[in-house]
């Protein structure tokens, strides 16, 4: 308890002496609202428009979760393929990087022609930028087996599958965890730049689209608000692929195990 | 009849690239027996155990193995016991759950299978550490629970490489008649990798010696005791057995000066 205390504290403080320089800031200099806001105006515009923007968040939160689980499944098999097969990996992965290169914004509309307006297209949007952290980071870790564990199961004749599943995969798990970890951020960068180009209009509209709607109006407190939910989006999935991965690393792995 | 299988090494060779790591070795081992080889570091001696356990592919020469009927056999599953002289345990998995590793990969029921673990660890004199990780052993614990592994299929032929390193006095000589007795109630063929002259002469049928780097096989010295316990250690035999090893060992020192 002592411990969460100490770490979250000076964050918190360094926040808190942010804002309040942001709030005197704009009052000093009797900045435009549509420049830019103050935190107070954009706390009281979000705590008035809260139900939009919590449909909106809650889109968002949809097309990221979803698009990261998705990422992280089709990640880890094709990571698992490539890992087990030299020329597999030597045909795909180079095209997989050159695949990452892509900008996301750029393949955003072919998502529309194909998917359609909506969720499913942010979602897929969130999965494409999240897969490759998470593939990457599965190649890593099966072509870092130790040689000598898997002589144990060679011993033993064991099958293919069964060296996976009880070899490569827990031994690539503490560096598909960071993989996730990474790919957990990226996937709401992925589904509100998604939503930019394919999100739907309405009263469910996502945080992407509020954020655009909101700068067409110059509602710049809105944009502001809209924006600091799609980071809470981000931290809280963060967050919890953060504290899934310490509960599958927490008996062996040295980033997680706690000297007591 | 004994269950564990007989060898028949001829002329095996084994190269790492340029590096030669074994140079000709021919070693003839009946179903049964207790081998044991010391020899320099770095002369080939687990290069040899990977050749027999099938783990690494001979650049020449030829390994084959036949049961105490004289019939030809090819090693399946469980047949063969490997305890490496680094432990080689699995980080993620307890104490338990590695040493029923091997009886997991070939199907034997969640229940049984853990029962044949903990027994092991039992003779193993690790009780009481089942359910902890890896990481919490010390050394010699670590070797003990690999040594647990290795032997938790009943394999008929135990290869095992350096496994009392790490040990304290004690807790060896325990172990050592531990794995005797092991042994000979399943029958298995055992080759034994060590540094330690007394202990390969205590427990062995014959001991080998493998001379120099790469080392050069040299024909196996007989033991015989008249028993192989404490009392064993006292005798004269032991004594003089002790010495021709030692003698053996120290012509191989000369030769690679
Ligand atoms: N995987 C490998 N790649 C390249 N060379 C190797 C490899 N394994 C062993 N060698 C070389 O083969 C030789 C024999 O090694 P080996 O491990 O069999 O020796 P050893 O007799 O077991 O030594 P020690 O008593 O120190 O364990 C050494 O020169 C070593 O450098
Ligand atoms: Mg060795």
């Amino acid at each position: 308890m002592k411990r969460t205390l100490t770490t979250m504290l000076p964050p918190v403080l360094v926040l808190v002496a942010l804002l309040t320089a942001w709030q005197i800031g704009v009052q000093v200099w009797n900045l435009p609202r549509y420049l830019l806001p103050s935190p107070w105006l954009i706390l009281c515009s979000a705590w008035q428009e809260q139900s939009r923007l919590l449909a909106g968040m809650l889109q968002t939160a949809m097309a990221a979760v979803g698009g990261f689980g998705l990422a992280v499944f089709i990640g880890v098999v094709t990571g698992s393929l490539l890992g087990a097969s030299q020329r597999l990996q030597k045909g795909f992965y180079p095209i997989a990087l050159l695949l990452q290169m892509v900008p996301l914004v750029a393949i955003a509309p072919l998502l529309v022609i194909w998917l359609g307006y909506g969720l499913r297209s942010t979602m897929a949007a969130a999965c494409i930028v999240a897969i490759f952290p998470v593939l990457a980071s599965t190649l890593d870790g099966m072509r870092g087996t130790d040689p000598g564990l898997r002589e144990i199961f060679a011993i033993h004749h064991a099958g293919r599958l069964a060296r996976w599943w009880k070899l490569e995969l827990p031994g690539s798990l503490p560096s598909i965890v960071t993989g996730c970890r990474v790919a957990a951020g990226l996937a709401v960068i992925g589904a509100v730049v998604g939503e930019f180009v394919s999100g739907y209009a309405g009263d469910q509209a996502p945080l992407g689209i509020v954020i655009v709607s909101s700068m067409r109006e110059a509602r710049t407190d809105l944009v502001f608000a809209a924006v600091g939910l799609s980071a809470c989006v981000g931290f809280l999935l963060f967050g919890i692929v953060s504290g899934l991965g310490w509960l599958l690393l927490r008996r062996w792995h040295a980033s997680a195990v706690q000297e007591n | 009849m004994p269950r564990g299988l007989g060898i028949r090494a001829k002329n095996a060779c084994v190269c790492f690239g340029d590096v030669v790591a074994l140079r000709h070795a021919s070693l003839t081992i009946l179903p049964g027996e207790f081998i044991s080889i010391v020899g320099d570091s770095g002369g080939g001696k687990t290069t040899l155990l990977r050749a027999i356990g099938g783990l690494r592919a001979l650049s020449s020469g030829s390994i084959e193995f036949h049961s105490a009927s004289g019939a030809n056999w090819i090693p399946g599953p469980r047949d063969i016991g490997f305890c490496f002289q680094e432990g080689r345990l699995l980080p993620w998995r307890s104490v338990l759950a590695n040493v029923a590793l091997p009886l997991e990969l070939e199907g034997v029921a969640s229940g049984e299978r853990l029962d044949a673990a903990r027994a092991m660890l039992e003779r193993m004199r690790m009780g009481g550490v089942e359910r902890r990780m890896p990481s919490q052993l010390s050394g010699g614990m670590r070797m003990r629970v690999a040594m647990a592994r290795a032997l938790v299929t009943r394999p008929r032929v135990l290869l095992l490489d350096e496994p009392f390193g790490s040990l304290d006095e004690v807790t060896r000589l325990a172990l050592e008649d531990e794995l005797l007795s092991l042994v000979r109630e399943s029958g298995a063929t055992a080759i034994l990798v060590t540094h330690a002259i007394g202990e390969a002469v205590v427990l062995s049928d014959r001991v080998a010696v493998l001379r120099g780097r790469p080392g050069s096989l040299q024909p196996a010295i007989p033991i015989s005791l008249p028993s192989r316990d404490d009392e064993g250690r006292l005798s004269v035999e032991f004594a003089s057995l002790c010495a021709i090893v030692q003698h053996e060992l120290r012509g191989s020192q000369e030769s690679s000066v």
